[in-house]
């Protein structure tokens, strides 16, 4: 998988600090998992189409649905140009099985 | 896809809108001011200006000035009347497009700005209006429907008030006009300012303001208008003082066919189809412990379901819905920063569900049955 864009995101939002990564393929379950190994996983598979949440206590929270192309990351507020690097490699390393 | 968000804008517009504006780029669009008497029927701008005074009860049609939106509408009301010097009172559900002008004029040092405070569910009460009406003060403006919990105000008592006190009484009918009753002539209405895209079912871009006999604004802006060029000064009379530069007919021809389907299938069977729905919602939302509903059961334009999700911020809540579900509805503010303390719920705002005459119950019922499961992911947090 691959970060292709980010892209600030501007609204009235629960973080007025969020950006969502444009990915390189849909998400599964597995990149889900994934991802989740970073914080708190959370997996919603109730929902039409299953959704998953990622805390990662004290720097971000990653969300998305199943199927889709972009996630959406919530930064602290008080941190502006926040170092997105890492969950960038992070999530460029992972190899679709 | 479920639409859920028809105060921002509607979707989808009946198909006679879409027909007439397709329809408009097989003729050339004429201008108004430069067709002959016997080509009157012919001439869209003047036959929507009589549609739309038919819908608002205005008496002369020409009393009834385009514009770009809602906004362009209220900042020519405001910036038209002659306030400096004096008092404006606004109520707390304003729309950024009314605190924004009034509040860039009071800090010029123009004006003073008075808020008036709302209940729970974003209504005024005329009572709290009268009493925040001050010697000095020319103008109150009042949102005759909110666009956050679609609570309606009485604009017939608070026109009275207004009056009673020497003031004109500028409406914001955003989200009112094509949604419920509007009778500018009877309720004594000084300017009313409306958009076009939301409940009129026009495009995006063409809206208007309703002008009394006898009220004079300054023009926001000059120019050209197509006819008496030899005036070096803007033409006077209504509405050409008003309209300088190429009007936006394809925006007058969608609003003109939107006002059509209204009138035609009457304002009162759009009211009771969109009542219908919103019985549904309180019917299945309302008791949920884990729901808490902000829009008024009574005095509404049963048109916004404005709530939150307990323990949950009002984006995550749209994020789901749209994520998950494939709904879409409006989370935040809504450009209405005054009335979240009132609602307590600063600072995120709400979740608003907003439905229309093409929303359909089993539409209704994927809504609710979508927040019920969102709802419970708040026990998983």
């Amino acid at each position: 998988m691959k970060v292709l864009k980010v892209k600030e995101v501007k609204d009235c939002f629960e973080s007025n600090n969020s950006c969502d990564f444009l990915l390189s393929g849909p998400i599964t379950k597995e990149f889900a998992e994934y991802l989740g190994k970073l914080g708190k996983f959370l997996y919603f598979d109730e929902f039409d189409v299953p959704a998953f949440k990622v805390i990662v206590r004290g720097e971000y929270t990653v969300k998305g649905a199943i199927g889709k192309k972009t996630i959406r990351i919530l930064l602290p507020e008080d941190v502006s140009n926040y170092p997105l690097d890492n969950l960038i490699n992070y999530i460029n390393q992972y190899k679709q099985k | 896809m479920i639409y859920l968000n028809n105060a921002a804008t509607s979707f989808p517009k009946p198909k006679e809108v879409k027909d007439a504006v397709v329809a408009s780029f097989d003729y050339p669009l004429v201008h108004s001011s430069r067709t002959g008497f016997e080509r009157e029927e012919e001439d869209i701008a003047y036959l929507c200006r009589v549609r739309l005074a038919d819908l608002f009860n205005v008496e002369d049609p020409l009393r009834i000035v385009f514009t770009s939106g809602s906004t362009e509408a209220l900042n020519l009301a405001i910036k038209g009347l002659s306030l400096d010097g004096s008092n404006v009172v606004i109520t707390a559900i304003e729309h950024n497009s009314v605190i924004r002008p009034v509040k860039t004029l009071e800090k010029e040092g123009k004006i003073s700005v008075t808020i008036v405070e709302c209940n729970k569910n974003g209504y005024v009460y005329p009572e709290q209006i009268e009493k925040s009406i001050r010697d000095n003060t020319r103008a109150v403006i009042v949102n005759h429907c909110s666009n956050v919990t679609g609570a309606v105000l009485d604009l017939e008592k608070i026109a009275k008030i207004v009056h009673s006190r020497g003031a004109y009484l500028i409406v914001d009918a955003s989200q009112s006009a094509g949604a419920i009753q509007i009778d500018c002539k009877n309720w004594d209405i000084d300017l009313l300012a409306f958009t076009g895209h939301k409940s009129l079912f026009g495009l995006q871009g063409i809206g208007g303001l309703y002008i009394k006999e006898g009220i004079e604004l300054k023009p926001l802006k000059v120019g050209g208008t197509g006819i008496l060029s030899e005036i070096l000064l803007q033409p006077e009379g209504v509405p050409i003082h008003y309209e300088a530069g190429t009007p936006n007919r394809p925006g007058i021809i969608s609003l003109y066919a939107g006002v059509q389907f209204i009138l035609n299938t009457g304002l009162e069977k759009i009211l009771e189809h969109k009542k219908k729905l919103y019985q549904i919602l309180f019917d299945e939302l309302e008791g949920n412990e884990d729901i808490e509903i902000y829009s008024p059961r009574e005095n509404t334009s049963y048109s916004n379901f404005c709530f939150n999700v307990k323990k949950m911020v009002p984006e995550e809540v749209g994020y789901m819905l749209e994520s998950s579900f494939d709904i879409y509805v409006r989370t935040g503010l809504h450009c209405a920063p005054l009335m979240l303390p009132y609602l307590g719920v600063a600072p995120w705002g709400t979740v608003r569900a907003s439905h229309s005459y093409f929303t359909t119950e089993e539409e209704i019922y994927k809504f609710t049955d979508a927040i019920k499961k969102i709802a419970l992911v708040t026990k998983k947090i």
